[in-house]
């Protein structure tokens, strides 16, 4: 105690000259109260704060006090991204020195952030009793800043595949915000996401594309060259919430693209990827910027027939849906009130009637495309009764088909409750209840159905960190395989070596076979409700926690799907022993400590820990067992047969199949 | 809290099954079906999603029905009378019902034992969702149920028969209600042949059952956590059990191939080839043990919902191509239960959540033409018990004419067509649909 004092008290005269001279201290710093360890004095100088946060201590002016700065992974890379462009654009002016230096130490200071990362973390110094999954169900209130390890995981699992470890370290490091900012901001330059962009087109690329009979030299993207492109796009972005908004926005405008694509390849490969673009392009922007430009798509054109609906010919299967499913759902999911009744449909046809399809030749590949066009002359402008039995919303008039569209989000008030609950609910938990709702609705209402600020709510909301949330829904097919392959799969898809990438190809189909035999396969739903059964799909009063995922044969396929992911993997010569966090020589016991942690599993007992042992050390038909306290992992074929098996038999737990 | 995981976490597979068992009422007809399972009669409940338009696929071959929906309602989409199938027993009708050319390959050898029911569909005003009609034809019930009881008329089925997991095959449903049974689970596989776990490429067989041993050790430890976890568990025990059963005595069966061709890919062609190998293991001794049993296998196909193209042969999914597949399909199944002596305690039903619009929603000429959701359908029964004929009520003219409604409007409650199956299977329907307020009416197309 005497020692605190005296510490306490040389910081307080000397603050600077004291960290200089000692590692440990507990000190007041102009920001700050608390104990900083020091981790790095070269340069910037680098300290744990209450072992928690990494961050920056600096004097807080020539002589007196410390300052203490969290670092923002984020607006690290933000700000070192401008001063490079910056640089980039005036690389003579005078100012280019200076630049030139701060960017210096901006990467000195990234560099030294990214070695001690490790010896800062949250798991040293857990949360206070209490404190981990505390959040209140019902309330959107922020949750408290610092983050325990399982809470960041808690938080990747359920929207971002397991994420990866840069996320993880702004979790644990930096807090919730900045974790949130990161997963729904991103983390990735302008450039970085171009090239990222070039790569995952690069696999699709590599896919059954053909050429056309009648365009020679023109390739054709089929559904599978799309899959494969989408699937590398899932496990190795950067951003994994962008990828798995898409997947949960293309369940919501739900269409079956391989259903459709036999007739767009005909006319073109843009007919496949322009439906996911637009996705991809809204996925955390904005919904009713997505929702006016199904209007014109031609895959969704193709799908719901929207293109036969005109004037005297009324189609009624886009507008059915239109209000069903994309922007009010039949009744309130909540309160089971009526959002409109059947007489509304035949209204509806009528508001978004007018469009063809017209064919024109594709200026950059000069092959013949299907365009979407709109003429008012199809278009059914008689005035319609519409919202009928609705109170207050009952109007007869007409309307064009994007004034329709916004006339719904902005007036009628299940619009935005049912899309807030819709999406909600798949995150927080199925089921939500009234309050939650309504100032989620508010809030997409408020801002224009701008996602970011909506999500970003839910996201850092004290409901996510509940217990209601823990859990709560099966993980689909598809999310337990990206999960898997984000932890599995090699660091970075092969350059420059066409064998390599021919396996490897195959290995990100045989992920999306995978899901398929799951019973999910990456935008070929069943049908225009997507996925029944799956996570918070609320139909017709049944409310879905991903129990539709768990049938037998669908359980099978997660069985089977992991085999063949694994066979495609040793095919690919793939080094698990790296991957895993392995050395060449280890006990049993290390191994599956290591292998669980990688693949960020729950804790396993004594029991089950001494079960995979006598798994990894018996060796059947051979010369009996190895011993437990020294695996040479050097031998490729021990490698190859055991840990493909021990991955498998390890995400067959039940606590993996569920976030 | 899930009602589905709720449910099976109190009574799945714990001994509360059996005192489940010993207190039921007894609730069927007839003779202890319970006790052996059954009296042996397989029921084939074919679910054709989307909204099979009855009109075309059994449409009306004379009258003034016949006349309006050819002359007017939907020229594109109308069928020429003479090419058209005419059920039988209906002399001197004026309003002829008959079934789609494309059904020729079944009718050529089942005619007689083929039920058209004419103007089947949910009571009341059930609005034309899909989900919604789906779910309440699953349900068994006219509306929503408030805050209420979503299990499944076929599930209510097995839980009161207390069947076991072999006796109901799910091999095609899009509905969790259809399976959500309160007692024992039922038998959800898509594929029985791929109901396996194949060998792995670099493993030795020994070392594969060690791994299967170690596996099992593993789950036994593993049954705890949230109710999400234990059903998952639970789940994968299930499949590990169950995968070698499946593997010998059913997926082995030799199917199909027979005089009236062979099974297609479809998803009907599938379903109804497991469906035949399923029935044709009650023949064989073995742990499933389904000989003298009753069971119940729902199958389906999707595709249905034509709003456009739906005659134009140049589409890939026009309805007459789905019809010829339905049919083909129909025929070498027929002939499968025939061959192996099944067919008289077999009945088959296709049935669909809605029918579709009287009036066609493209000009005429048109090969874009299709229908929208409608109410009221026609649909076929079959099987060696069936009198063949039709049942049911057509429609007057002033309902065909009724442009707003442009629908059929259900006769026949389509609970009746399955409480008449279910009193051939010595079930009193009352029980199954759970709805004080449903009075089945006999239609007459099973001798009972």
């Amino acid at each position: 105690m005497r020692t605190l004092v005296w510490k306490i008290m040389i910081l307080l005269l000397f603050p600077w000259q004291a960290i200089a001279a000692s590692s440990e201290w507990v000190a007041i710093t102009r920001n700050n109260i608390g104990q900083f360890t020091v981790l790095e004095r070269k340069g910037p100088v680098l300290a744990c704060y209450q072992s928690q946060q990494l961050g920056v201590l600096s004097k807080a002016s020539l002589t007196v006090g410390v300052r203490w700065t969290k670092f923002n992974q984020t607006s690290h890379d933000k700000k070192l991204n401008l001063l490079e462009k910056k640089l980039k654009r005036k690389p003579r002016s005078p100012s280019a020195r200076a630049i030139k230096s701060e960017i210096k130490s901006l990467q000195k200071l990234s560099k030294s952030i990214k070695k001690h990362q490790s010896n800062c973390r949250s798991s040293d110094t857990p949360l206070p009793p209490g404190q981990e999954f505390s959040g209140n169900a019902q309330s959107l209130v922020p949750y408290h800043e610092q983050l325990s390890e399982k809470e960041v995981s808690h938080i990747l699992n359920k929207v971002a595949f397991g994420g990866d470890q840069r996320l993880r370290l702004i979790g644990i490091n930096s807090g919730l915000s900045a974790l949130v900012d990161a997963l729904v901001d991103g983390v990735m330059s302008d450039q970085e996401r171009q090239a990222f962009e070039t790569e995952a087109d690069r696999w699709a690329d590599k896919g059954s594309w053909y050429e056309s009979d009648d365009l020679p030299g023109k390739r054709v993207w089929t559904t599978e060259a799309l899959q494969a492109g989408q699937m590398y796009r899932l496990v190795y972005s950067a951003e994994p919430f962008k990828e798995w908004m898409t997947l949960a926005l293309s369940a919501h405008f739900a269409i079956n693209l391989n259903r459709i694509g036999f007739s767009y390849n005909t006319y073109s490969h843009q007919g496949l990827p322009a439906y996911v673009n637009l996705i991809r392009a809204n996925a955390l922007g904005s919904f009713a910027d997505l929702a006016h430009g199904m209007l014109s798509n031609n895959a969704m054109n193709e799908w719901l027939d929207n293109r036969n609906n005109r004037v005297g010919e009324p189609n009624q299967n886009f507008a059915r849906e239109l209000l069903e499913l994309f922007l009010l759902g039949e009744v309130d999911p909540v309160t089971q009130l009526h959002n409109y009744y059947e007489d509304s449909i035949a209204a509806a046809t009528a508001y978004v009637s007018g469009y063809w399809e017209d064919t024109e030749i594709d200026s950059f590949y000069g092959n013949q495309v299907m365009r979407i066009r709109y003429d008012e002359k199809l278009h059914d402008d008689a005035a319609m009764a519409v919202f009928s039995g609705i109170s207050e919303l009952a109007i007869t008039r007409t309307f064009t088909p994007t004034d329709f569209i916004s006339y719904i989000l902005y007036n009628h008030p299940g619009s935005a409750r049912y899309i807030a609950e819709r999406l909600a609910g798949q995150m927080l938990y199925p089921d939500l209840g009234e309050e939650l709702v309504a100032d989620l609705a508010q809030q997409l209402k408020s801002t224009g159905y701008a996602l970011k600020p909506f999500l970003k709510k839910i996201l850092k909301s004290s409901a996510f960190f509940s217990s209601a949330s823990q859990g709560s829904c099966v993980t689909s097919p598809i999310e337990h395989f990206v999960h898997l392959a984000r932890r599995v799969f090699p660091q970075a898809a092969p350059v420059s070596d066409s064998e390599k990438e021919k396996k490897f190809y195959y290995l990100l189909t045989t992920t999306v076979e995978a899901a398929a035999s799951s019973g999910q396969k990456l935008f070929e739903p069943p049908s225009v409700f997507a996925w029944k059964g799956a996570c918070n799909i609320n139909r017709a009063g049944e409310v879905a926690r991903g129990e539709g995922w768990i049938s037998m044969q669908r359980v099978l396929g997660r069985m089977k799907g992991c085999g063949d992911v694994m066979n495609n993997l040793n095919w690919l010569e793939h080094d698990y022993v790296s991957r895993l966090n392995l050395n060449s020589r280890m006990g049993a016991y290390e191994i599956i400590e290591s292998v669980r942690s990688s693949l960020g599993l729950r804790t396993l007992s004594d029991a089950e820990k001494e079960i995979i042992s006598r798994f990894l050390v018996t060796e059947l038909n051979d010369d009996g067992k190895r011993s437990v306290t020294d695996i040479d992992l050097s031998e490729d074929w021990y490698v190859k047969r055991k840990l493909p098996r021990l991955i498998c038999l390890m995400s067959e737990f039940s606590s993996t199949q569920v976030r | 809290m899930s009602k589905l995981i709720s449910r099976r976490k109190f009574v799945g597979y714990s001994g509360l099954s059996l005192l489940n068992m010993a207190l039921a009422p007894r609730l069927v007809l007839g003779q202890s079906l319970s006790t052996k399972g059954g009296t042996g009669k397989n029921l084939v409940f074919v679910n054709l999603y989307g909204g099979l338009d009855g009109l075309f696929a059994f449409p009306y071959l004379s009258g003034a029905i016949s006349d309006r929906l050819s002359s007017s309602l939907r020229p594109t989409l109308s069928i020429t009378p003479s090419s058209i199938l005419e059920a039988v027993g209906q002399g001197g009708k004026a309003n002829k019902v008959g079934l789609h050319p494309a059904f020729s390959p079944l009718f050529n050898i089942a005619a007689s034992r083929c039920a058209v029911i004419e103007g089947y569909g949910i009571p009341g005003d059930p609005g034309r969702s899909h989900d919604t009609c789906q779910v309440l034809m699953s349900l068994g019930t006219p509306s929503r149920p408030a805050g209420g009881d979503m299990v499944g008329f076929l599930a209510r089925l097995m839980d009161l028969l207390n069947w076991e997991s072999f006796q109901y095959w799910a091999l095609l449903t899009e509905n969790p209600s259809d399976t959500n049974t309160r007692k024992r689970a039922p038998m959800i596989v898509s594929n029985v042949d791929e109901f396996s776990l194949p060998p792995l490429g670099w493993e030795r067989g020994v070392d594969r059952d060690f791994a299967e041993e170690i596996a099992r050790e593993l789950r036994s430890r593993a049954a705890t956590g949230n109710e999400r976890e234990v059903l998952f568990s639970e789940s994968v025990s299930r499949v590990r059990e169950s995968v070698a059963q499946v593997q010998t005595q059913i997926a082995n069966q030799s199917v199909g191939k027979n005089q009236r061709g062979d099974y297609s890919e479809s998803q009907l062609g599938r379903s109804l080839k497991d469906a035949a190998k399923i029935i044709k293991s009650k023949g064989i001794s073995g742990s499933i043990g389904l000989s003298g049993k009753d069971l119940l296998i729902l199958a389906g196909q999707s595709g249905f919902d034509t709003h456009a193209d739906q005659a134009n042969l140049s589409n890939d999914d026009n309805l007459p191509s789905l019809l010829t597949d339905m049919a083909n399909n129909f025929a070498v199944f027929y002939q499968d239960l025939e061959t192996m002596a099944a067919l008289n305690d077999t009945v088959i039903v296709a049935y669909s959540e809605f029918g579709r619009t009287v009036r066609q929603n493209s000009r005429a000429g048109e090969s874009r033409a299709g229908s929208d959701h409608g109410h009221g359908s026609n649909t076929l029964v079959f099987g060696g018990p069936i009198v063949g004929g039709v049942y049911g009520a057509p429609p007057t003219i002033n309902e065909l004419l009724d442009e707003d409604y442009n629908a059929l409007l259900p006769k026949v409650d389509f609970r009746d067509i399955f409480s008449e199956i279910f009193r051939w299977l010595g079930v009193e329907p009352t029980q199954v649909f759970n709805d004080p307020s449903y009075s089945p009416q006999r239609l007459g197309f099973l001798s009972i």
